[in-house]
Formats: structure tokens, sequence, C-alpha cells
């Protein structure tokens, strides 16, 4: 009897372990079958600080092996060198192993003036800037040019911009040019309701809605406005702001519209992009976003084969505008540039937690391998702003991150020259004095600028006041000497008074 | 004599043995990691001192390591000295010295640079013919422009000079601005225009130590 129990009981026990290796066998087969690897290399002497894949949810990382289960993925990966890099990939079953090289190409960031307006454009040698209550400035000088506000503005030459806004004592949105070489502002166009306007990426075409009529006053050369009215086939909503958000190009135009729209219009419902032809405003496609939200911008690439879709809360894609499929996925949290019909900078959506992305980053993707890298050290500014991207030079606005420049009000301008070649960059570690500027006081300012592989600096201090900057520098813990020094607004006398 | 006394002996001997062959090996090594190093006196330069590594701190308190009369070659390990001058109207500034280790011998030229005493005298000659070549030059600025703390630097090559708006009727503030001479074949030049600071990379041909002593002076005038 007893010897039949313990048989009965090995037998249960063969069977329950038999049972137990298959399930552990089949969980571990599954699990080779549906996981992947994901690698990431990093340059030498760069590690990893945080990785972020996502696919309907998030999880967070610090190893450079990571296992996940197989499916498409958007990365975000922190470096320890202050950069950024994204990617979409897809991670294979078979514990397949998906290789992402995290590289950046930094460029310097060059400022060009201190407590700039909101936007800033070049103009010749110079910059203008603005901000939408007006206050048109060239350098650092007020324009005397009677604007209450400025919707937008676009460079056309490097004597002209065009812009649109309110002039003083007038009714309605004017379209207006300024040539500085006349110092004048010309006004080419007016409307009693333009509310919105956009500009052609890459040239000096605009594009104004008249929102009142459902017309769009377009002028295809920067000194004469045509009106156009818009057929009742082109559909589009104009949301909380009163106005329809769009984006135009030479060929097509782009609108937010609405599957579902309400009788007022004012309410955006599951929007859609809608693509019309210029020329005709036939329809070309509809896009339905991936994600549902509030589109805040539209972007045409410059030849419209690819619209950047910008939502709230940083649910934005790049779709193409001929089969309305996505082809880049991002968190944006302002507006993009496009730099050619691959490539764009766009500023991602600065984190909750601050685990990837800083404040204080600019990204440039390139739709052709689904990825993006920083173009600036994270570490150098606290907030940035796209302005525009002219010939190559990316114009932005921005709050140093700097401990001497906690006052200042306005942000600063910068340029970043994306031309430069890697072996120009001058890294902030090896400059510790772009670090600690700009300097601000109540008297003067010191801020850098870098070319040609080399740091400049610049000071607007007064007659009085230069010695006083330089020995700012030296107290800062840098020799002058190492700098070349240009004061703003100054003639060496000794230079225009040689005998 | 017992037996533990021997041994007690001859564990004495052997440490001082052992002792006397460590110091030995010590200072064979020291001797051939020991490199030639001859120092060569201007003719102004009468003897030499030489420090070690801690003179800057230590200055006169720092110990004395080696002495030269005279051109001559001393056997030192690699490392860095302080050579401290002595002579008729040069300058006891301490000179540095590297002793490299990859070198069986090298030669240190002493020729130190004038005096600040010296150049002070040589000054009172040369003052006017620097002068003429600023008001020559600048002939409507230095009508009201004023030159304070002129001095010779070096050997006398080069000359430095703060120059300020005279502003005693206006009392309004003035950029303060250095001025670097030079002297050549006898005759004295303009090195650098007067400026409120000099960069290295604009006067590649004037000694760095000219262009920040002007610029510190300048700055903090």
């Amino acid at each position: 009897m007893l010897v039949d129990n313990i048989k009965l009981i090995k037998r249960i026990a063969i069977i329950v372990a038999g049972v137990f290796v298959i399930i552990v066998a089949v969980s571990l087969l599954t699990s080779w079958l549906q996981n992947g690897v994901i690698r990431i290399t990093t340059p030498e002497g760069v590690s990893i600080k945080n990785v972020r894949y996502c696919q309907s949810s998030c999880e967070v990382s610090q190893a450079s092996r990571i296992q996940a289960p197989k499916g498409e993925y958007m990365l975000q990966i922190a470096l320890s060198n202050d950069t950024t890099y994204t990617a979409t990939i897809t991670v294979q079953g078979q514990m397949k192993e998906t290789v992402v090289q995290a590289t950046s190409q930094l460029h310097n960031l060059s400022q060009l003036g201190v407590e700039t307006n909101q936007k800033i454009l070049p103009i010749g040698e110079s910059y203008i800037t603005y901000t939408s209550s007006g206050a048109l400035k060239k350098g650092s000088s007020l324009l005397n040019i009677p604007l209450d506000n400025v919707v937008t503005a676009q460079y056309i030459d490097d004597y002209r911009i065009v812009l649109v806004g309110l002039l003083e004592d007038s009714y309605g949105q004017s379209v207006l040019l300024y040539d500085t070489r006349t110092n004048k502002v010309s006004e080419v166009g007016h409307s009693a309701g333009i509310l919105s306007s956009n500009f052609s990426s890459g040239t000096d075409a605009i594009y104004a809605f008249n929102t009142g009529s459902n017309t769009a006053a377009i002028t295809r050369t920067s000194d004469k406005i045509t009106t156009a009215t818009l057929p009742s086939s082109v559909k589009y909503t104009k949301g909380n702001t009163g106005y329809p958000t769009f984006s135009v190009n030479n060929n097509l135009l782009a609108i937010v519209s609405s599957e579902t729209p309400d009788k007022t219009g004012n309410s955006i419902v599951n929007p859609v992009i809608e693509i019309y032809s210029l020329k005709d405003f036939s329809k070309i496609s509809t896009i339905k976003p991936r994600k549902e939200g509030s589109i805040y911008a539209l972007s045409l690439s410059p030849d419209g084969s690819n619209i950047a879709v910008l939502v709230d809360e940083g649910y934005s894609s790049v779709y193409s505008t001929k089969d309305a499929s996505e082809v880049f996925r991002m968190s944006s949290g302002g507006a993009v540039a496009w730099q050619n019909n691959e490539s764009f900078v766009y500023v991602p959506l600065a984190d909750y937690d601050g685990k990837v992305y800083s404040a204080g980053e600019l990204l440039l993707a390139n739709l052709k391998d689904h990825s993006s890298s920083s173009i600036i050290d994270s570490s150098l500014l606290k907030s940035v702003s796209i302005s525009a991207l002219i010939n190559n030079k990316l114009y932005i606005t921005g709050y140093p991150s700097s401990a001497a420049s906690q006052s200042i009000n306005q942000p600063n301008g910068y340029v970043v020259d994306l031309s430069e070649s890697a072996s120009s960059y001058i890294s902030p570690s090896k400059e510790p004095i772009v670090k600690k500027l700009p300097y601000r006081s109540m008297t003067y300012n010191i801020w850098y600028s870098v070319g040609s592989g080399h740091i400049a600096l610049h000071t607007d201090a007064y007659t009085g006041y230069r010695n006083l900057a330089v020995r700012t520098i030296h107290e800062m813990g840098f020799d002058p000497a190492n700098y070349t020094i240009s004061f703003d607004s100054y003639v060496n006398p000794f230079q225009e008074n040689v005998k | 004599m017992t037996n533990l006394t021997k041994l007690f002996i001859k564990i004495v001997l052997a440490v001082l043995a052992g002792a006397l062959l460590i110091l030995g090996v010590m200072a064979i090594k020291n001797q051939l990691s020991s490199k030639d190093v001859t120092f060569t006196f201007s003719a102004n330069t009468r003897s030499i001192k030489i420090y070690g590594s801690d003179y800057p701190a230590k200055q006169q308190k720092a110990n004395e390591l080696a002495s030269l009369n005279k051109t001559g070659t001393l056997r030192l390990t690699p490392g860095t000295y302080y050579v401290v001058p002595n002579g008729s109207n040069i300058s006891s500034a301490s000179i540095k010295v590297d002793v490299a280790a990859n070198k069986d011998s090298q030669t240190v030229e002493i020729n130190p640079f004038y005096s600040e005493k010296h150049l002070q005298q040589s000054l009172v000659s040369e003052l006017p013919d620097i002068k003429e070549v600023i008001n020559d030059r600048y002939p409507t600025v230095m009508s009201h422009f004023v030159m304070k703390d002129g001095a010779l630097r070096h050997f006398g090559e080069w000359y430095t000079a703060i120059l300020y708006e005279d502003n005693s009727s206006s009392r309004s503030a003035v950029d303060i601005y250095g001025i670097i001479m030079h002297k050549s074949d006898g005759v004295w030049k303009i090195a650098a225009t007067p400026s409120v600071v000099f960069s290295y990379s604009d006067h590649e041909d004037i000694p760095r130590d000219i262009i920040a002593s002007i610029n510190q002076a300048v700055s903090s005038y």
C-alpha cells in the first residue's frame, strides 16, 4: 500500500515537473518569438543618460541594450554630452538586434543681440526683431514704423522684409514692405479682415486670410498683392482662435478642417487636414492625424510633398500630401523650419520629468532615416523659439542658461549656421566662457558669436564703460587678449585720425 | 660573548648592509637619470641660483639646489626648476626651466630682461623720440589726449603707455587706450594702433607678456 502511494506521488511529481518544463519552454519560445533587442551605440566618450521607448505607452531605461516586445517604437535617447537623438525603429522578434547609432552633429550657437524681441530675421549685416505687439527693431534700435502689431514677417533678400501688421490709426491689417536701403515701409496690400497669414517656404509669396469673407489675399511678388476668393468647395474650420490654421507653398494649400464640422465652424471635432491645389483648389488628399488633438500649426515642405502637422501635447507627425501616410513622428513643442524637402528643424516638447528633452533642445529631423538629433548643446539655452531658416542659417530666440542672465526679460537672438563643418564646432566645454555669457548689467552687456572656428566677444558698452567691460571679462577668469572684442556703435579715434 | 649577542650583532650588520645597498642603488639610479644641463650666461649675467619647483610658493625660503658663477654645466634630474639670475642692470625675476627626461643634455640660455630701474633710466633719453613718433602719427587726436604710465620693457626695445582724452574741461567719461611701440634698427615705430584692448591673434609679432600687461594696465586704470 505504502509502496503504491509512493509510486503515485512520484508519477504526479514527474507529470507536474513535465508540465512545468513544457510551460517554461513554451514561455521561453514565445518570449524568443515575440521579443527583440534594441542596441544603442554612442560616439566615443559619450554615454547614455536615459532612453525612452514608446509604443502606446513609454518605458524609460538607462541601458544600452534593451529587450522589448516586437513592434514599432519611437525612441528618444538623452546623451551625456547634452544632446538628444530620436528615431522611429521596428523591433523584430526572435531576439533579433535592432542597432541604433545615437549620433549628432553639433553647430555653434552665435548670439546676435541681447534682449531682442520674440522673432528675429536677418537683414544685410544686421537683423530685424519684432513681437506680436509691434516694436519692430533693427539691431538694438527701435524702427520708426507706426505698427500696433505684427502678425508675421518674412525675409525677402539682404535689404527687404515683407510683413503683415496693423498700422497705427488704421483698421484691418496691412501687407507692408520694409526696405533697409531707404529705411521706409510701403503698404502693398490692405484688408479689413486679415486675422491669419502664412508665408510660402523659400519664397516671398504671402498668403493672408480674410476670414470675414472667406477670401485669401495672395501676393506672388513682394510688391503686388492680389485677392483670390476661395471656392465653397474648400472646407475649413476656425477653431478657438477664430481663424483657420493653414500652410501654403507655391502649389498647395493645406488647411485644417473637420470630419464633423459644427454649424458655427468654431469647434473642431475629428480634425483632418485637407490638401488642395492652389491652381484650381481641387482636393488632392485628406490627412487624418494619428492622434486626435488640437492642431496648432501646419507646415508644408518646400516642394509640398510632405506636411508637418503640429498637435498639442507633442503628438506631432509629418505626412505625405500624396497618400496621407505618416512618414515621421515627433514630440514637437513649437514651429518647424524646413531645411530642404527631406529635413527640418524643430523644438521638441520639454519633458515633464526632464528625463529626455530639456527646454533648450533644437533637433534636426531627417525624413530619410526617420531620425532626429540635436544641433546645439542643449545646456546653453533654457528655451528656444524658431524664427526662420534662411540660406542654411537658423535664426532663433531663447533665454540663456547662464546664471548671469537671470534678469533678462526678453529672449536673446541667436543664429546657428547649419552649413558649418563638424571640425569648426567649438564645444562649450573647451570654451567655458560660452557658458558664462551673455553678461548683463545696468550699463552694458557682453555676448559672444562664433565664426571661422573661434569665439568673438561683443559689448554694447558706451564711452567710459568699455574698459570696465574688458575688466569684467578678466574678472570672469578669462584673458581678454584671447578674444577679438568688438564694441557696438564705436569708432576708434586713432584709426580715424592717422596722418 | 653569548650566542644571543652574536646573533643580535649579525642582524644589525645585515640591516646596515641592506640600508647601504638600497642607498647605493638609489644614488646610482639618480645619477643615471640625471641630465647634463648647460647654462650659458648673457654678458650682463654674473651668477645664477637654482631652486626646485617649490620656488613660486616659497620664494627666498625655498632650498637652493645649486649655483653657478659663470657659464657651466650641472647634473639635474628631470623636472621643473627656477633660475634666479644676478648681474648688472638685469631683472632678478625667476626663469622657469624644464629639464626633459627624454634628452641626455640640454642648453639653457640665461638672458634676463633689463631691470625696471635700468629701463626707467633709459626711458629718459628715449621718451622724446617716442613722443615725436606718436604726435607725428596722430597729430589731431594727440592734441587733446594725455599719455601716462609709459614704460620701456624687455631690453628697452618695447614701450607701452596709457592714453586718454583730457576731459578736465568737460569732466565727461572717457575710454582709456593702450599703445605699444617697438624700436627696430634704432627707430621707434607704433607696433599696434592704440586700442581699448589688444588680442594675441591680431598682434602675433608682439610678445604675449607685453600684450597681457598693457591690457591689464588699461582695463584697471
